[in-house]
């Protein structure tokens, strides 16, 4: 049982971490907290379920690379046309920008696929497999696969890539980045799609295992943020290790203490990080070079 | 030979930079007037002056961050004067910027590759420059992964000097190179960008360090207060009692 637990915990502890991670890169590129990136994952969730699978009829892979391409270019087009308007104003302004259009992109949902909340079983089902005397389900072990192709695509590009390399320079001095030549705005709502497609992978892992409803994604934005605050803020190796943290924390102290505590739990880890290690568990100027 | 701005001699086609009655204003208070200063291909041209002399916007004029009120930027006789610092990187202008600005937690290496972004696919070229600067900077080739960060002042500097040569540019810009520099440093440098000029690139600097600048320049020029005040050769310029008594202190 204790094995499933953990199992478990770290799945969700993945999904935590591909969203801490979106906001560790809006972070370090923009200096704003993206508060949509719950609502990113909410709408992806749904126009993956609803629009590409359910109405489309594509498969499950086809469907998911859809919803990707689909909120990166949201992500994108959000950039371009809000922030660059707000660059000039204070960064608060940017951040409650985020929250508007995190209540939009829930009640578009709501308006779009309606209040009824949709059951996508994904492709495997509740089918679960037994790895070492441990029952998980495949879903789990889809959530770990994606997400540790996530992290080792996202390593090697940001390390061996000019895109890479031109997004850690923008994220570190934009002034002179620009000096280079490097068209910083477009480079800003690349990091941006980018942050938006970690979200909506979420989204699309989170769709097989619970209903899809317009508050999918607003616990996991939130808890998100928490393991991103845990790992050390903006720090992205921080965000990965805050997140299965996180998700294992919850699940563990759920099963051993009540279930109905999870999402308390959660944010009692928050407040236990603050008051001992604010700056988190590997802060961002030590961690830069993952 | 010294001369005013006004007379200076213009020989068509071999300046490949020119700025022509400048004016240009940051809000409504103007900072450069009517200021006229040509590069000629392969030398080294030093713009003195005080803190506030208006050196550095003459640069962000030439870059594209300031855009001229009045007047007109050329390079190779083509106005640049409107143009974005993208577009303007792109035909030839870089700019090493003040303070060097070395992105910190990228490697020696990683720093000079960005520096090629604007030229990145032509590999061949950039592998071609890479070598030349790690050759004319043996301490970065040693240092090539370590930390930006993690260099010495000087070592920055040269850093910064080839990260913007990774761009190939027609003519190169440097902004207060000395600053921060030791005196010893600081002759270093200002050989390591002659070394660069006579390579058969275009350098002009902006810098208060007036002595260390105008040593290696084959032209100066003196901003006060936006305006050229005096421009000439810089070795002229040196041994102008003007010029020594107000800039180098003689």
């Amino acid at each position: 049982m204790l094995g499933q637990v953990v199992a478990s915990g770290l799945a969700m502890g993945a999904i935590y971490a591909l969203v801490a991670l979106g906001y560790a890169f809006v972070w370090r590129t923009m200096n704003i907290v993206n508060f949509a990136a719950g609502e990113f994952l909410t709408f992806a969730a749904f126009i993956f379920v609803a629009t590409f699978v359910n109405r489309l009829g594509l498969p499950f892979y086809l469907a998911a690379i859809f919803a990707c391409v689909a909120m990166a270019s949201l992500g994108a087009a959000f950039s371009r046309i809000v922030f660059a308007r707000l660059q000039k104003e204070r960064t608060i302004v940017a951040i409650i920008a985020t929250v508007g259009f995190g209540l939009f992109l829930k009640e578009m949902a709501r308006i779009i696929y309606g209040p009824q909340p949709l059951l996508n079983t994904g492709p495997f089902g509740f089918e679960t497999i037994n790895v070492g005397g441990i029952s998980v389900t495949k879903q789990q072990l889809l959530v770990f696969a994606v997400v540790i192709v996530v992290m080792v695509l996202q390593y090697l590009v940001l390390r061996y890539t000019m895109i890479g390399k031109v997004m850690r320079a923008v994220a570190q001095d934009r002034e002179t980045a620009q000096l280079m030549g490097i068209p910083v705005n477009a480079v800003l709502a690349g990091t941006f799609a980018y942050a938006s497609v970690l979200s909506a992978i979420g989204g699309i892992l989170l769709a097989p295992m619970f209903f899809v409803t317009t508050e999918l994604g607003t616990l996991v934005g939130l808890k998100g943020f928490v393991a991103m605050i845990i790992g050390g803020f903006g720090s992205i190796p921080g965000a990965i290790i805050g997140g299965l943290i996180l998700g294992l924390g919850e699940n563990l102290a759920a099963f051993s203490i009540s279930a109905p505590y999870k999402d308390a739990i959660a944010f009692v880890l928050l407040l236990v990080f603050l008051l001992v290690r604010p700056k988190g568990l590997i802060p961002e100027a030590s961690a830069d070079r993952a | 030979m010294l001369s005013v701005p006004e007379n200076s001699p213009a020989g068509a086609g071999e300046f490949i930079l020119k700025l022509s009655n400048v004016d240009s204003y940051y809000g409504k208070a103007q900072i450069l007037f009517d200021l006229s200063l040509e590069v000629k291909e392969r030398e080294v041209v030093a713009v003195i002056g005080a803190n506030g002399a208006g050196k550095s916007t003459t640069l962000n004029v030439i870059i594209g961050r300031v855009k001229p009120a009045a007047g007109s930027v050329t390079l190779d006789g083509e106005s640049i004067g409107g143009d974005g610092i993208q577009a303007i990187v792109k035909k030839g202008i870089t700019c090493v910027p003040q303070r060097r600005r070395i992105f910190p937690t990228m490697t020696v290496r990683e720093n000079l590759e960005v520096g090629s972004y604007i030229r990145r696919h032509d590999k061949a070229g950039t592998r071609r420059v890479m070598e030349e600067v790690l050759s004319l900077f043996p301490v970065l080739a040693k240092k090539a992964n370590s930390l930006g960060g993690l260099l010495s002042g000087g070592e920055q500097q040269m850093l910064a000097i080839g990260r913007g040569l990774m761009a190939r540019p027609r003519v190169l810009l440097l902004d207060e190179p000395s600053m921060g520099l030791s005196p010893k440093l600081t002759t270093e440098m200002f050989e390591d960008i002659r070394r660069i000029a006579d390579m058969g690139r275009t350098v002009l600097i902006v810098e208060q360090n007036a002595y260390a600048a105008l040593s290696v320049a084959d032209q100066g020029y003196v901003l006060e207060n936006g305006r050229v005040a005096l421009s000439g050769d810089a070795d002229d310029l040196i041994e102008n009692d003007y010029v020594r008594q107000t800039y180098l202190g003689a």
